[in-house]
């Protein structure tokens, strides 16, 4: 089959690899039908993810259809239509059973090297390197799901790749970060980071009753897309005018209520500080930019949520505990429980609340995958969110 | 039951040290190793794991030492008769290493306890007890083993193996065994099928190696 290996910082190849096979009884394999670049995908491409090799498949939203099953998988047959959930859960282990599921203490292989990195290991993930599974990602014509029993979606008739891609990750993610606001109604919510789970935190602080909600980017692209199509009621170009007066001008000086960093660790910011991270990222003294997350402590509200989905691996330097502190501000944060989410987000979709596919600026063939990432790297051609058809 | 290969643990922690100063934190905490004492004859290893199971689940399957080989990766066969076991492992340096051992206490649920007898090439002891998690969360599984290494190269080598990172190894062996009674089998991805560093990715039927079975504890 065709896949997308990476091959080191920038260097990605598609090229022929066996097909997938079960190892596991639980597995399925699935004919990958539609999968997509994630934002996070990026860090890999950019190099900022330990623990890849040479070769390694890359991708973890996909979906498609059910080709093989192990004997231990009962609730699917050949031929269903599935969404896989990026994270690998089990499905039986105490934090699975709490809900947990991108805590899964049995799924990944490699966990004493996240142990020694992070002091416990959470769940593997597809395609997202060796630290976090060694699993084969699915930028592939053909991808193999363990626990196929506990993870994929069926997808209901009528419904076409497109309105359903997303719940394998950013949809849920999104949706993850505006949840861990609290919100009770008439809220102001400031995100961070307009890219496709930025829009995707946009639309659910819209759906859970935010009042207003401001998008923050640099490229007038993607806040035209927060405010025409994720709902977004203001937005702020941070090259253009200073974050924080900002938003204290937009809300008698409160600061939002809640603030989302949907960026994490290759942000982008104007001034000093940017190229001092820049420098510290380069001499290996912090692994992770948090310019986005600095901020946001700043900005929010005394009391407030600051909500961190964006995506950090090691260690930050300058974080602002003070203000955390003193302003009283609670720090939520994971991975997201994708699998809490499938359902309830399915049923928004058939409902009609929300039509994730708004995010979707190309559509390309996975033979194009190395070009598709560098264009979303550079935000060419006004590139939001790429799919993939295998 | 066939068990495969962690890879060299050297090359192991060389894949830490691949990003940002992981490779650091690696070593500062291998170099306290809180879980093992070391002299020049005797080793010790502890690690923990707890696992949702009940105690007499856990004590069930463990006590049944035909399964040690299937969480056990160093452990490659053990038969018990008359009250006295024999095991089949991989010493340093791929040696085969066979010896009998006698269950020292047996304590139905709670605890089993062996050792080697006379005459083993490496005179090793253990223990495992099975403890009850708070508030209903399964059972804490602690293991310790012992080893007196030989004198001379043999043992030398010994020691080296466990002067690495034997609390990895021991908490990977506790961590198959988490998998065994949660999930009904050791989880693999692409790449843990593979001795030594494999990129993530599927390979050629003939290329497989050959894997545990299906094991419903």
């Amino acid at each position: 089959m065709k896949a997308n290996c990476w091959y080191g910082k920038k260097h990605l190849r598609v090229e022929e690899v066996p097909d997938p096979k079960i190892l596991n009884a639980r597995d399925a394999i699935v004919r990958v039908t539609s999968t997509a670049i994630c934002g996070s995908d990026l860090h890999l491409f950019n190099g900022f993810m330990p623990s890849l090799e040479k070769g390694d498949v890359l991708g973890h939203e996909f979906m498609g259809e059910v080709v093989e099953v192990g004997a231990g998988v009962k609730n699917l047959s050949v031929g269903d239509r599935v969404v896989v959930p990026f994270p690998i859960a089990c499905g039986a282990c105490n934090a699975c059973s709490r809900g947990l599921w991108s805590l899964c203490e049995n799924s990944n292989p490699n966990a004493w090297m996240a142990e020694k990195l992070w002091g416990h290991s959470p769940a593997g993930l597809f395609g997202y390197s060796h630290l976090l599974g060694g699993y084969a990602g699915g930028q592939a014509e053909y991808a193999r799901v363990p626990f196929a029993d506990v993870g994929p979606l069926k997808v209901p008739e009528g419904l076409d790749d497109e309105q359903v891609l997303f719940l394998s990750d950013i949809f849920p993610t999104g949706y993850m970060g505006a949840e861990m606001c609290d919100l009770k109604g008439g809220e102001v919510v400031a995100v961070w980071g307009a890219g496709p789970v930025g829009q995707f935190a946009i639309a659910s602080a819209i759906l859970l009753g935010a009042e207003r909600v401001i998008a923050i980017d640099r490229f007038p692209y993607r806040l035209d897309l927060a405010r025409e199509r994720a709902g977004a009621t203001d937005v702020i170009n941070y090259e253009e005018v200073d974050v924080y007066e900002a938003l204290l001008e937009m809300t008698g000086g409160r600061g939002p209520d809640h603030c989302i960093d949907a960026v994490g660790l290759e942000a982008h910011a104007p001034g000093p500080m940017y190229a001092v991270d820049r420098a510290k990222q380069a001499m290996m003294l912090e692994t992770d930019r948090p310019l986005a997350l600095r901020q946001a402590i700043r900005c929010c509200r005394s009391g407030g949520v600051i909500s961190v989905i964006g995506v950090y691996g090691g260690l930050i330097d300058h974080f602002p505990m003070g203000a955390i502190v003193n302003r009283s501000l609670t720090v939520r944060s994971g991975q997201c429980h994708v699998h809490r989410y499938l359902k309830p987000l399915l049923d928004r979709i058939q409902r009609g609340e929300i039509d994730p596919s708004f995010v979707i600026t190309h559509r390309l063939p996975l033979s194009d995958a190395p070009r598709a990432y560098q264009m979303f790297s550079d935000k060419q051609d006004a590139c939001e969110k790429v799919v993939l058809k295998a | 039951m066939q068990s495969f290969h962690h890879p060299p643990l050297s090359r192991q922690i060389g894949l830490l040290g691949l990003g940002f100063g992981i490779g650091a934190i690696a070593k500062l905490t291998l170099s306290r190793r809180p879980g093992s004492v070391s002299d020049a004859r005797h080793v010790k290893v502890r690690t923990t794991v707890t696992i949702r199971r009940e105690p007499a689940d856990v004590y069930r399957f463990w006590r049944d030492l035909r399964n040690l080989p299937l969480f056990m990766r160093h452990v490659q066969g053990v038969t018990e008769s008359d009250g006295h076991s024999k095991w089949h492992a991989v010493g340093p340096g791929r040696t085969r290493l066979e010896w009998e051992a006698e269950i020292t206490s047996d304590r139905a649920n709670e605890q089993i306890a062996w050792r080697s007898l006379d005459g083993a090439a490496l005179p090793n002891h253990g223990a495992v007890e099975f403890v009850p998690a708070p508030d209903g969360q399964g059972t804490e599984v602690h293991l310790e083993l012992g080893f007196e290494p030989p004198l001379g190269a043999l043992g030398a080598g010994i020691a080296r193996l466990f002067d690495q990172v034997p609390e990895i190894q021991l908490k990977n062996d506790l961590r198959r065994l988490k998998q065994i009674l949660e999930t009904g089998e050791v989880v693999h991805s692409d790449a843990s099928i593979h001795r030594g560093l494999h990129p993530a990715r599927p390979v050629a039927p003939e290329k497989l190696p050959l894997l545990h079975g299906l094991v419903r504890a």
